[in-house]
């Protein structure tokens, strides 16, 4: 709405000749510098937050699903990619087990170095079952991973983090439809600051970028990984079997795993910030909003007065001053559910740091 | 409607930093009806209020109240409750937690059970070497102790919080927590005042320049001609002086306009023309302009994003740490029962190790605010006097635009309390305790 009179207003100050001191110069006499500075800025707002939030409806409408995917182990995009090291990496196991084998028949070496032969010939042994197995047991892996997190995420209600989500990046419930989009939380921030210096709304259209952004990027990248650990699982068993490249090989292997069992850290720290918003009493930790009869006279003073900018008295500002008043009077910031969205991007990440390492 | 629009113009009027201008031929109510009267058909002032200059100080000044507003909130809420929100820790023994708590628990009690058995089997029923029947005999009992650990873990969780917050609050009580609260509001609001000083003082300046500009336009050419009598007989400076204080009103920066009151002076025949006023208004005025223009008064709200930044870098740092520190215990809670897990077995000792490590971090985390608040509360209490005046700012101002250093290190330390921990956890951790 505040669009559409921004636009009528650009147009009738452009059409109209000359301003008189009549009512009808008033309301049409508006210069188009300011008209420009009320547009610019309304459509910089608009802009920013459709396109921040333009897969936001998808990402919460399928958290579930996007915390619980992961690659098939035995499709053909992974099988491809599998079939395609397991063809260079066995016979480079056969090769290593036959010359050990050849050392530890016909050559009569010090006995820690045939005990080492012994011990690589077991590793070797063990390692070529797996990788010829390793279809079976990356797809094992990867259900017995989606089978957890489905029944963790089964012990709390997700919705309770989707509406939180809502209510700090999308649309709450309780505004009206067609400002809802615009009335969360960090909207409310974002237009504030758009409206007072449009720089500060560079920044405050960050968050949105970050999180938004950051989900929907987290998600696939756990999806590219799993995929990458998964046709490299072979070279990672090869590098694990010999001493010299124990290390990479890890590295490697631990990646696999704890990218695989991301999903049930995920369901943890969503399970963790459900009961964290449930047991937090109402009012703590919160940045209450303004007393509701000073939030009717700002919505009125800010909308009346950029409307009184621009020569329109006050009609198209009082469409969304009530919305404006029961924004500015509901709570600004609830600290525990806002920082439990950031968290739980990187909270996940975080406690993977924590298992570096646990392989021997 | 009609109260609206008078609720409005109440606003607009009483958020801008000028008032309307008084001057010889109108007092300031008259002036005031004026501006009022909806009957009033020269809507000319009106317009002028609304828009262009005053637009923008209308807007600065609405986003500076509603920033103190909201800075008042928040200040109010760390004074009152920066103990309660210390001492908060999650409760293990809510069902809703006891719930998921018990999921983890069920399950690795089925594969505590399976473990004791393999072992138990191993020790009965197979002949190994001594050294192997000593280690699966200690795993036995590693694996009994672990299951029954993790049976009771939700009340381990429990007596450990109480420990904790009742140390915390014990340690609260030895000095007077309110000073650390204080010193960290004031700092956040001494970062508010000058945001205020920055956008508000130009505005004043610039206010200036509407007076001139709105005597000029619309009193001058309501001022009766025989009041210009003086300037065709009265001396140079009495005419000099008579043209600043009708222009501009009483403390108006007479050198601005003087140079070129001088000038204007000087060329006579001007003022004895009919277009006196005209050529006053369009010389004076284009001088105003010029003069103001050339000192650029204007408020840059820019300017103040420095201590906008700082200001809401100190708000989350308080309490959105403190926010992060309950969902982190939240986890750990829930992970709990896995950390023993892990730790009862040779090959997970270290990441169970690792989970554990962090439950605790997490869990001290408070006493450690305490520690701060204390150390705090009693620093300034044994601060000696006169030391308090080193800072930054002015100092002269009541202290509102001034911070002094011991209470910046007092916020910074408050805001650094769980870097400092987290730095002890992993010089501990690296000394191998365990």
């Amino acid at each position: 709405m505040l669009i559409i009179f921004s636009l009528l207003t650009t147009v009738i100050a452009i059409t109209v000749p000359t301003p008189d001191l009549s009512l009808k110069g008033i309301l049409l006499s508006k210069t188009a510098g300011q008209t420009s500075w009320w547009l610019k800025r309304t459509i910089y707002a608009f802009v920013s937050l459709d396109y921040s939030k333009e897969d936001f409806g998808f990402i919460i409408d399928n958290l579930s699903d996007l915390i619980l995917i992961n690659p098939d182990a035995k499709g053909t995009e992974v099988m491809g990619g599998l079939h395609f090291f397991l063809s260079l990496i066995q016979p480079l196991y056969l090769l290593t087990i036959t010359v050990t084998a050849f050392y530890l028949i016909f050559i009569s070496g010090s006995p820690s170095g045939r005990a080492k032969a012994k011990s690589l010939m077991g590793s070797l042994i063990l390692g070529m079952i797996i990788i010829s197995l390793s279809p079976v047991l990356l797809s094992a892996l990867a259900n017995f991973s989606a089978i957890t997190t489905k029944a963790i995420m089964g012990q709390a209600d997700v919705s309770v983090v989707t509406d939180n989500l809502q209510n700090v990046f999308g649309a709450p419930e309780n505004m009206p439809d067609y400002m809802a989009s615009h009335t969360c939380t960090l909207c409310l921030m974002h237009w504030m600051a758009t409206f007072t210096e449009i720089e500060l709304g560079y920044y405050t259209f960050l968050p949105f970028m970050i999180m938004i952004w950051g989900l929907g990027v987290y998600f696939f990248l756990r999806f590219a990984m799993i995929t990458l650990w998964m046709m490299i699982f072979p070279l990672s068993m090869l590098l694990y079997s010999f001493e010299t490249t124990k290390a990479v090989g890890r590295n490697m292997l631990e990646q696999t795993i704890m990218w695989i069992f991301l999903q049930i850290f995920n369901a943890v720290v969503i399970i963790a910030i459900t009961l964290c918003i449930i047991q937090s009493q109402p009012g703590i930790m919160t940045v209450p909003g303004v007393p509701a009869w000073m939030g009717e006279l700002l919505a009125i003073g800010i909308v009346g007065t950029a409307a009184g900018a621009i020569n329109i008295p006050f009609i198209g500002g009082l469409a969304v001053s009530p919305v404006v008043a029961a924004r500015l009077s509901s709570p600004l910031i609830e600290f525990i559910p806002f920082v439990g969205c950031f968290a739980m991007l990187l909270a996940p990440l975080f406690i993977m740091r924590l298992f570096k390492g646990f392989l021997p | 409607m009609k109260n609206k629009i008078f609720s409005l113009l109440a606003i607009a009027l009483l958020l801008t930093p000028f008032l309307p201008i008084p001057s010889a031929h109108a007092t300031l109510i008259e002036t005031a009806k004026k501006q009022f009267n909806p009957f009033n058909k020269d809507w000319s002032d009106i317009r002028h209020y609304l828009g262009d200059e005053n637009f923008e100080h209308a807007r600065l000044i609405l986003y500076l109240l509603v920033l103190g507003i909201y800075t008042w909130n928040i200040t109010s809420d760390i004074l009152l409750n920066l103990n309660t929100y210390i001492l908060m820790n999650p409760s293990p023994m809510e069902p809703s937690v006891l719930n998921v708590m018990n999921f983890f628990i069920f399950n690795l009690q089925v594969v505590f059970i399976l473990a004791i058995a393999a072992t138990a089997l191993y020790i009965v029923f197979s002949s190994p070497a001594p050294k192997k029947r000593a280690k699966a005999k200690s795993m036995l009992g590693r694996l009994v102790m672990g299951m029954l650990l993790v049976s009771i873990s939700p009340y381990i969780m429990k007596l450990f919080f109480d420990l904790s917050s009742g140390m915390t609050g014990t340690i609260l009580n030895q000095a007077d927590s309110s000073v650390a609260a204080t010193e960290y509001t004031d700092i956040i609001w001494k970062l508010y005042f000058p945001q205020v000083l920055i956008i508000v003082l130009p505005m004043a300046g610039h206010s200036l320049e509407y007076n001139a500009h709105h005597v000029i336009k619309h009193e001058l050419p309501n001022m009766q001609p025989e009041y210009f009598g003086n300037l065709q007989t009265g001396t140079a400076n009495e005419q000099r002086d008579l043209v600043v204080e009708e222009l501009l009103g009483q403390g108006a920066p007479e050198a601005i306009i003087a140079d070129d009151a001088d000038q204007i002076m000087n060329d006579q025949r001007a003022f004895i023309s009919s277009n006196t006023k005209k050529m006053i208004q369009s010389k004076v005025w284009g001088t105003i302009e010029y003069g103001m223009r050339y000192m650029k008064i204007a408020p840059h709200p820019e300017q103040t994003f420095a201590y906008l930044m700082a200001e809401i870098a100190m708000i989350f740092a308080l309490y959105g740490f403190l926010a992060l520190r309950y969902i982190m215990l939240m986890i750990w809670v829930i992970l709990f029962p896995l950390s023993l897990f892990l730790s009862s077995f040779e090959l997970t000792r270290g990441l169970g190790r690792n989970m554990i490590e962090q439950t605790v971090f997490w869990t001290i985390l408070q006493i450690f605010y305490a520690v701060s608040i204390d150390v705090i509360a009693v620093g300034f209490s044994i601060l000696p006097k006169g030391y308090d005046y080193f800072g930054v700012g002015l100092n002269y101002t009541g202290g509102m635009f001034f911070i002094s250093f011991f209470s910046l290190a007092a916020a910074i330390l408050l805001m650094l309390t769980p870097i400092l921990v987290l730095m002890l956890s992993q010089r501990l951790t690296q000394m191998d305790l365990g």
